[in-house]
């Protein structure tokens, strides 16, 4: 009690020291901090109020002068390891800016339009295809079947007339009919070829675009070119493959991409991926032509589908053709029924036996059609039921309010 | 399990394609001495040739109660057996009268081992025996023949040429095999048989259960070959198989007996 001044103490000399402040009369260092510690308004902070904290007018002492050298605010402020980093980033960034400029001023062309719409525009951002497209790439496998299995049946019709036509051909040039399969299937060049029954199997009717020769080199695995391709480029082929499975049954394309990489002697794996990723997915979607399968058919004199198998090797050679074309597997059980052409092809374009209801009832059509019927992949629950009338959201929010289970039981 | 067996060949086309209209597939109402399969490469799977079998070897129909009673058999082999109990001679202990017969007010006790009491013998526990049932050796070798009849109909059993391994241990790039060839979980799961032990496949298979599974020759039996989506078998296991159970066709078989 009797250590601390009376007058220094009473609440009306701190609120008359206060209301004082404008001249900024002398107080001494104790009967400041008495009063503040007193005083019921904030406290303010030094740079507000303009004074010079303690430590920096230390300073100023210490160095004899208004402005000392140093930080201005020593015990503040980003570290020296900040300032060096954010120094070094700055400098990154200095050195990165030229060229990228340039780069996009180089590459901008004359006739750019910007687009109004997102169709056609290049998706930029999240992993996209990248793990499919870059997995595993020391495992590469390369399967027999094609990544895609053919379901449409003019396809499938178009890809076993290309088998009968190949096979004949082989057959008729001379060659070991065991070949059918040795080179990835290229450019189809048997559209315009005529197949004609005989009695020796078939007589093929050649045109101007596709002669004999023309469909055995096809066939012929292309010993010093593809080799040296398969090996540079096999994990891009993958790359290819799983990418867009259209492209292996629209050989015209896969010749393309195959191409670039075989000017470069050995490109390295990355470059490979990069440059399959870049340069060539976006040409071949735009140039791939798509095949009127129906006309193409019609165009064929029907007497093809009567062409004979019943000769073991030409049925093998035809069935291993048309696997690899269509990826549709014959099972063991028709092979020995099927003696004809039109046999084979019945058993390709049946689809598979469907192993939910729903893809059989999509098949028969019948029910969807109905007026009063509607057919569902999966059993129509009471959530499904307020999801329709919108009224879901609503109760889904008050469930989990109130701490209720949505599905009728809590997992603990 | 199938309750009837089908030939795809015969199936109604319901399909109609404008081609096909009108077709009249010829249906193969007699059984034909042989019956052709292809033989594949095995990882890639490319056909390589066809080969024929008897078709008293991979043309049965389908009969369920003999594939149920060798089902039943293997079950009944497989039961281990082992449980036991300690009867009240075998319980260990004193066989001192647990207290006087009369004038205690309570039940008579003879020894503690007692069934009655707790931590005495068993009455009719069980104890260790064989389950094995018997099957005629013929019938056995006929469920066999049936259950690879049944896959080859159905178009389940995929031979492949002598030799099967996959390049690499790795079970990822045996994932990308299942995938490619429409084998793996989403398409029922397969059975690799092969002649004898592969350290690459084995290995890749180990942890991928769930896509199927692999097994040498000598560890199959008929449930296995039931089981899974299809079969993908050596052919020298295949033969193995055949040869080792033809009892009811071929006159003598040579047994270990």
């Amino acid at each position: 009690m009797h250590r601390t001044r009376r007058v220094a103490r009473s609440i009306d000399s701190v609120g008359a020291i206060c209301g004082a402040q404008a001249p900024r009369p002398f107080l001494c260092h104790v009967c400041r901090v008495q009063a503040t510690s007193f005083s019921t308004s904030t406290v303010q902070s030094y740079p507000e109020t303009g004074k010079v904290p303690l430590s920096e007018r230390v300073r100023r002492r210490i160095w004899g002068t208004d402005q000392p050298p140093g930080q201005e605010d020593p015990y503040g402020g980003p570290g020296i390891l900040d300032q060096v980093k954010a120094q070094n980033k700055a400098k990154k960034l200095a050195e990165q800016k030229p060229p990228a400029t340039s780069a996009i001023s180089a590459t901008v062309p004359e006739d750019y339009e910007p687009a109004t719409t997102w169709e056609g525009l290049e998706r930029v951002g999240g992993y996209g295809n990248w793990w499919k497209e870059n997995w595993d790439p020391r495992h590469p496998f390369m399967g027999f079947l094609p990544p895609r299995i053919m379901t449409d049946p003019e396809e499938v019709t178009a890809a076993l007339h290309r088998a009968l036509v190949e096979v004949f051909a082989l057959k008729q040039a001379g060659e070991p009919l065991d070949g059918i399969s040795k080179a990835t299937p290229g450019a189809d060049l048997t559209h315009d070829v005529q197949v004609i029954a005989s009695d020796a199997g078939a007589s093929l009717v050649f045109s101007e675009n596709a002669t004999l020769e023309d469909i055995v080199l096809s066939l012929a695995p292309q010993v010093e070119e593809v080799i040296e391709e398969n090996h540079a480029t096999e994990s891009e082929q993958d790359i290819e493959a799983d990418r867009s499975t259209e492209d292996l049954l629209h050989p015209e394309k896969v010749e393309e991409t195959v191409e670039p990489p075989a000017h470069e002697p050995q490109p390295t794996e990355s470059e490979e991926d990069v440059a399959a990723d870049r340069s060539e997915e976006d040409p071949l979607e735009h140039q791939a032509p798509t095949i009127a399968y129906a006309e193409l058919v019609a165009s064929w004199d029907p007497s093809w589908l009567q062409v004979s198998l019943d000769d073991p090797e030409i049925k093998f050679a035809v069935i291993k053709r048309s696997l690899q074309l269509t990826g549709v597997r014959i099972s063991d059980t028709s092979i020995r029924s099927i003696t004809t052409a039109k046999s084979l092809l019945s058993h390709l374009v049946t689809p598979p036996k469907p192993r939910k209801l729903i893809e059989a009832l999509e098949q028969k059509e019948e029910f969807l059609n109905l007026p009063n019927v509607k057919v569902h992949a999966k059993r129509i629950t009471a959530i499904d039921k307020e999801k329709t009338v919108g009224r879901w959201k609503l109760i889904e929010e008050e469930l989990e309010n109130r701490g209720l289970p949505l599905t009728g039981y809590t997992r603990r | 399990m199938a309750t009837e067996t089908s030939l795809p060949s015969n199936e109604t086309q319901d399909y109609s394609h404008s081609i096909l209209r009108n077709t009249t597939t010829p249906v193969a109402e007699f059984t034909p001495p042989t019956v052709p399969t292809t033989i594949y490469k095995f990882p890639t799977m490319e056909p390589l040739r066809f080969e024929s079998y008897s078709s008293k070897y991979l043309y049965l129909p389908l009969r369920r109660d003999i594939l149920h009673r060798a089902v039943i058999f293997e079950g009944d082999a497989t039961r281990q057996g082992t449980a036991s109990t300690k009867t009240r001679y075998e319980v260990h202990g004193s066989h001192r009268k647990v207290r006087p017969q009369k004038g205690m007010g309570k039940a008579r006790l003879g020894t503690r081992q007692s069934p009655v009491i707790r931590g005495g013998g068993k009455s009719f526990g069980p104890h260790p025996r064989d389950f094995s049932t018997e099957l005629p050796r013929k019938v056995y070798d006929l469920a066999w023949r049936t259950a690879l009849s049944w896959r080859y109909r159905k178009g389940g059993l995929i031979i492949c040429e002598d030799g099967m391994d996959i390049d690499y241990l790795k079970a990822r790039y045996a994932k990308r095999i299942f995938d490619h060839n429409h084998w793996g979980n989403a398409y029922g799961r397969s059975l690799v048989v092969t002649n004898s032990y592969r350290k690459n496949l084995f290995g890749a298979m180990q942890d991928l259960g769930s896509e199927g599974r692999v097994q040498v020759v000598d560890d199959v039996d008929v449930k296995d070959l039931l089981e899974q989506g299809r079969i993908i078998i050596e052919k020298s296991a295949l033969d193995e198989i055949l040869r080792q159970h033809q009892s009811d066709l071929v006159a003598k078989v040579r047994t270990g007996v």
